[in-house]
């Protein structure tokens, strides 16, 4: 969800992340077609991709390149899938789900067919980022203006100041560029605390850490938002997601298209959507209320689940 | 007795102050109790409206949560229906056609599945508004509760106040009581003894010291011993007064004998100067006189001689003229003679009274004629020791000047009495009297304020009181004229022989 870095390390980094939790590869079957590349923060993206391709009755997709690619051969995906294209076994494209996915086919795969998915931040006033413009290459982008993001924060803290950590999912800097565009100010976990208090994790290793951001802000008494919808339930008090399944489902269209018509890829698509999750439980914990009708235009909420018996209760 | 007087005044005192304070005590816990109800109206009523507040404002965001679920699943289905990729309900027999029913189908899971969630939702939010509501309630009862406590804590402060006050109160009546029954007994005794010893201290032993009843037995002692002291120093004082006294008695005794010795002293002086002068007078006008009456015993001889002679009647007459006149200058030279030479008849017992009375039938003629009084005061019979004639020529001289003195219609006073050992014989008179410059001069010879006035009659009865041991003395009588007064010694058993 970040625009493509190019310095390697960085991005090594980043993929190692991504393959830590492996996701399981679809079992072989005969409708098993396509192979996507999926950044851990963008789960729902792919589950979006996957009901797409099945409601336009699209082959499925068979395995998720989500593995920790080797230190000393990053470019193995890259040769498995053109070996899988060359044996018949998959069909383009290959679906790029994130940031990390994209930086990874642009290194090793460009000339393949690749439909991706992302989610990205503008500035107000700033254009559009570059998209992908490789040959065979289309997709679809959910464009955030940054300012809805700071009205929602408003909306969380109506008439006071606020008191929010934002941890960015996989990009600090595209963080800190939708922080600035909120209005916030982005200070580091370790610099003081402002009446406004934005978190913008830098972790050394270029993964942000999500329980260091969670810590802090705890400990500075503020609510911790996040952009990862892997981190629902985690402690994040409220996340602002794009809506990943339609972004998935347009992906998915998107390759139907270029399957209907490959000579000419379908120009990618921009959308504008914002979905707020709200945890009630890391609410209670921290002993924050935010308004009821902020809650009632949450998209999900999330409580507490009920003390077992071995509470006693 | 009087202990228990006062003791039983001091009982129903303190029991009327408790019951005052009592009769406070329930005014002020009724105000206390009607304060109470309507702070507890005042209070009911601000619960009742911040109820209604908190009610209203949970209206209001019920309203408000209603409106954003609403908001939110028409904002959600209007995403859905605007952006669903209508491509990926292709007809499987047609693809170029969308398959509606599978759009519709798919729609309709959506709105299921957005619906389950918004019931989700709902129940979260209904759970919400009532954890929140309940909170707040729980809030503002707890606001209330505290603010109450707060209220009863200062109420209960307020009534403690005011019980501290009304004890104060009534410790300080009681304080008070005691203070007035200390007074009574303890300072008032000793004021009153303060009193007394000042008194004593400025002099004053007369007045008793009070010997109060009342108060403490060491009062009591110490007033009796104050008397006791009061009574000795009275004594102490009296005794030096009366020795005072005497001695002061004694020392103006001896002032007045001195005074009266110094008067003697310097009349007796006054007297021998004026002795001294009257005999050097004397002894001249004697000497004088001895000669004169030589000479006129020559001139009386040839006048007599003369007379025997034939003479014209003229010269007769004459000679007879000279020979009286001759005759009284005789006399007046023997009249000096006589104050000269000391006397050589024998003094005698003479009753001055017959002498007097023999004086005022000689001169009553002379006084009738002038309508002079002449009158003779009433007095003891007084018989000094003296000659007749000559005491016969110092009253007559006496009562001749008083005549002449005297204006006609004026009066005479003449008295006899005995004064001390002596005789007095005393002439006072109407007249003008003798000016004070002039009276030591008027028993000097030849000194006289009337006209025609030979000078000598004083002079001669001056010598005469001389001879019998007498004084005479001129002053003013009351009356405003001349006094005269003669003092001879009274007549002694065996008669003095004469002075001189």
């Amino acid at each position: 969800m970040s625009p493509m870095r190019p310095r390697a390390p960085a991005l090594a980094a980043l993929l190692g992340l991504l393959v830590a939790a492996p996701l399981g590869a679809e079992p072989p079957g005969p409708d098993c077609r396509f192979e996507a590349w999926v950044d851990a923060d963008a789960l729902g993206r792919y589950d979006g991709l996957r009901l797409g391709l099945e409601r336009a009755r699209l082959p499925r997709v068979c395995r998720a390149a989500l593995g920790r690619p080797p230190q000393d051969d990053p470019a193995a995906p890259a040769r498995l899938l053109r070996e899988a294209l060359a044996a018949g076994r998959l069909d383009p494209p290959v679906f790029l789900v994130g940031e990390e996915a994209l930086a990874l086919a642009r290194a090793h795969a460009a000339d393949l067919p690749a439909v991706y998915a992302l989610v990205r931040y503008r500035a107000e006033g700033a254009p559009l980022a570059a998209l992908p413009a490789a040959p065979g290459w289309t997709g679809v982008v959910a464009e955030v203006d940054a300012r809805v993001v700071g009205r929602l924060v408003g909306e969380a803290f109506p008439g006071r100041t606020p008191r929010v950590g934002f941890a960015p999912g996989s990009d600090p800097e595209a963080a800190a560029r939708l922080a600035r565009a909120a209005g916030l100010d982005p200070v580091g976990p370790q610099g003081p605390l402002d009446a406004l208090l934005h978190l913008t994790l830098v972790p050394g290793q270029g993964a942000p850490d999500f329980a260091a951001a969670l810590a802090a802000a705890r400990t500075r008494g503020a609510l911790l938002f996040s952009d990862e919808r892997g981190r629902f339930g985690q402690g994040a008090a409220v996340l602002l997601l794009a809506d990943e399944d339609l972004l998935g489902r347009q992906a998915a269209e998107q390759a139907r298209r270029w399957r209907a018509e490959p000579g000419a890829p379908p120009a990618p698509r921009a959308l504008q959507a914002l979905e707020v999750w709200v945890d009630l439980e890391a609410l209670d914990r921290q002993g924050v209320e935010l308004p009821l009708p902020f809650l009632a235009r949450a998209d999900r909420l999330r409580r507490a689940p009920p003390p077992g018996p071995a509470d006693g209760r | 007795m009087w202990r228990s007087l006062v003791l039983l005044t001091l009982l129903l005192v303190g029991g009327v102050v408790l019951a005052l304070g009592a009769l406070a005590g329930a005014w002020m816990a009724e105000q206390d109790r009607r304060g109470a109800l309507e702070d507890a109206r005042r209070q009911l009523d601000a619960a009742e409206a911040q109820l209604r507040a908190q009610a209203a404002e949970l209206l209001r965001v019920a309203r408000e949560v209603a409106t954003g679920l609403s908001e939110s699943h028409s904002a959600r289905l209007r995403t859905w229906i605007e952006n669903e990729p209508l491509g990926l309900y292709r007809d499987a027999r047609d693809p170029e056609r969308v398959d509606i029913q599978a759009v519709m189908d798919a729609l309709v899971a959506e709105v299921r599945q957005r619906g389950r969630e918004e019931a989700e939702r709902i129940q979260l939010l209904g759970e919400r508004v009532e954890a929140v509501a309940t909170a707040r309630l729980e809030a503002a009862m707890a606001r209330e509760r505290a603010a109450a406590d707060a209220r009863a804590g200062r109420q209960a402060e307020d009534r403690r106040a005011r019980l501290m006050q009304n004890l104060l109160v009534l410790l300080c009546g009681m304080a008070v009581l005691l203070a007035l029954t200390l007074a009574g007994l303890v300072v008032r005794p000793v004021r009153r003894l303060r009193a007394a010893v000042d008194r004593i201290a400025a002099g004053d032993l007369g007045t008793p010291v009070p010997l109060t009843r009342r108060g403490a037995e060491e009062l009591a002692a110490l007033a009796r011993a104050v008397e006791r002291m009061r009574r000795r120093l009275l004594e102490l004082t009296a005794g030096l007064e009366a020795e005072v006294r005497r001695k002061t008695e004694d020392l103006e005794r001896t002032l007045g004998e001195r005074t009266a010795a110094l008067a003697e002293l310097g009349a007796t002086q006054e007297r021998l100067v004026q002795a001294a002068k009257m005999a050097g007078l004397g002894t001249l006008a004697g000497g004088v006189a001895h000669e004169f009456n030589n000479l006129l015993g020559g001139i009386l001889g040839c006048l007599e001689s003369a007379r025997a002679e034939p003479l014209p009647a003229a010269a007769r007459g004459d000679l007879e003229v000279a020979e009286r006149t001759a005759q009284r200058a005789a006399d007046l030279v023997r009249a000096l003679l006589d104050v000269a030479r000391p006397g050589t008849r024998a003094l005698v017992p003479v009753a001055l009274g017959r002498v007097l009375d023999d004086v005022l039938h000689a001169a009553a003629p002379s006084a009738q004629r002038r309508r002079i009084a002449l009158v003779r005061e009433p007095g003891p019979e007084v018989t000094v020791l003296g000659d007749e004639g000559q005491l016969h020529q110092v009253a007559l001289n006496l009562v001749a000047n008083a005549l002449q003195a005297v204006d006609d219609g004026e009066r005479i006073w003449v008295a006899l009495r005995a004064e001390g050992g002596q005789g007095v014989l005393e002439v006072r008179d109407e007249g003008p009297g003798i000016p004070p410059a002039d009276r030591a001069r008027v028993f000097e010879p030849f000194f006289t304020a009337r006209p025609g006035g030979t000078g000598l009659g004083l002079f001669v009865s001056y010598g005469i009181v001389e001879r019998h041991g007498g004084r005479i003395e001129v002053g003013e009588a009351t009356e405003g004229g001349a006094v005269f007064r003669v003092r001879i010694p009274l007549a002694a058993p065996s008669p003095r022989p004469p002075p001189g």
